[in-house]
């Protein structure tokens, strides 16, 4: 009876909705995390994990067997870019085309790192004046 | 003076920022579908297969196909818009502009045979791809899409959708016109 719950346990750990059958839990991890990043190309913008389309179905077996064929995850990346396209790979690859999409974030945090801290710059300069002026009337009295 | 100047540079900075969204946006809407579905797989050879003809249930390989130029139609019998194409189809076979060569992708055999039967069969060969294997070899969207390959195995033009007359002439035919030119 133990030994019965144990093996059903341990098939559900393995299996996937699509009935594919995993040599162990690591593979099936790879697995999920490679179909939650790859397109549905008949979708709007749904991974293969959320789409039931028929392509998604054919693409999600697809990446099954390229996984028991002992290919990395790049590898299944790759053959599935060319033969969709860069639009199959949620997360763009970086060509001179998608240079300015990444890039973007990186020269806007340099620039508001350097906006931010040249406020603080004259901020430091006026305090610095401030306390001048301090000492100026220590010195001379307040005389003026 | 100069205080002015910047303040007046602060105001209309949102401004400069939705003036370049914009311009990105017109660029991403002008691009139009053509960029959605890119035309990868164009130049390469079309991919081995090894499966068999739906009504002869023959084997066929890739080496069946070489050697002339090819139509290679994905279809099924569940497809709606297959059948808009058919007619464009049964006319290149019969004409004897081109040879035809379908693909019945996730389909009942016995469907498919019906629905040939009932519209006519503009195929020379129906490869049976019941489990979408070779489509997804070939970078198929869905039923219907269309592929020209060459003598030599190698794709030279793809439609992705109902084949119209207009995308025959303006993708395919130039391809065929070529080749007669050099003979």
């Amino acid at each position: 009876m133990l030994l019965i719950v144990f093996v059903s346990f341990t098939l559900s750990m393995t299996q996937s909705i699509d009935g594919f059958v995993f040599a162990n839990e690591p593979e099936r991890k790879r697995f999920d995390r490679l179909i939650k990043e790859l397109r549905c190309p008949q979708c709007v913008n749904t991974n293969l994990t959320g789409s039931n389309a028929p392509i998604a179905q054919d693409l999600r077996r697809t990446v099954f067997s390229l996984i028991q064929d002992g290919e990395s995850d790049q590898e299944i990346r790759d053959y599935l870019r060319e033969r969709y396209g860069d639009f199959i790979l949620f997360k763009p690859r970086f060509t001179p085309a998608t240079w300015a999409l990444w890039g973007t974030p990186i020269v806007l945090l340099a620039l508001a790192t350097w906006f931010l801290l040249g406020i603080r710059e004259k901020r430091n300069a006026i305090t610095l004046n401030l306390s001048d002026m301090q000492r100026i009337k220590e010195i001379t009295g307040g005389l003026n | 003076m100069q205080q002015r100047y910047k303040t007046r540079l602060l105001l209309i900075t949102p401004l400069i920022g939705f003036g370049i969204l914009v311009f990105f946006l017109a660029i991403g809407f002008g691009l139009g579908k053509h960029h959605v579905h890119p035309s990868a797989m164009l130049n390469d050879p079309f991919p081995n297969f090894e499966s068999l003809t739906l009504l002869e249930e023959e084997s066929i390989s890739l080496k069946d196909i070489v050697g002339n130029f090819r139509l290679v139609n994905v279809w099924a019998s569940w497809c709606s818009a297959c059948v808009q194409e058919h007619e464009l189809l049964l006319e290149l076979t019969k004409s004897g502009v081109i040879s035809v060569i379908g693909i019945n992708y996730r389909d009942q055999a016995e469907d498919a045979i019906t629905w040939l039967y009932e519209l006519g069969n503009p195929y020379e060969k129906t490869i049976v791809d019941s489990r979408g294997e070779l489509c997804v070899d070939l970078g198929v969207y869905g039923a219907p899409e269309s592929f020209l390959v060459d003598p030599e195995g190698i794709i030279r033009a793809k439609h992705v959708g109902v084949l119209t007359r207009t995308a025959w002439m303006e993708k395919f035919q130039p391809w065929l016109e070529t080749q007669q030119d050099q003979n």
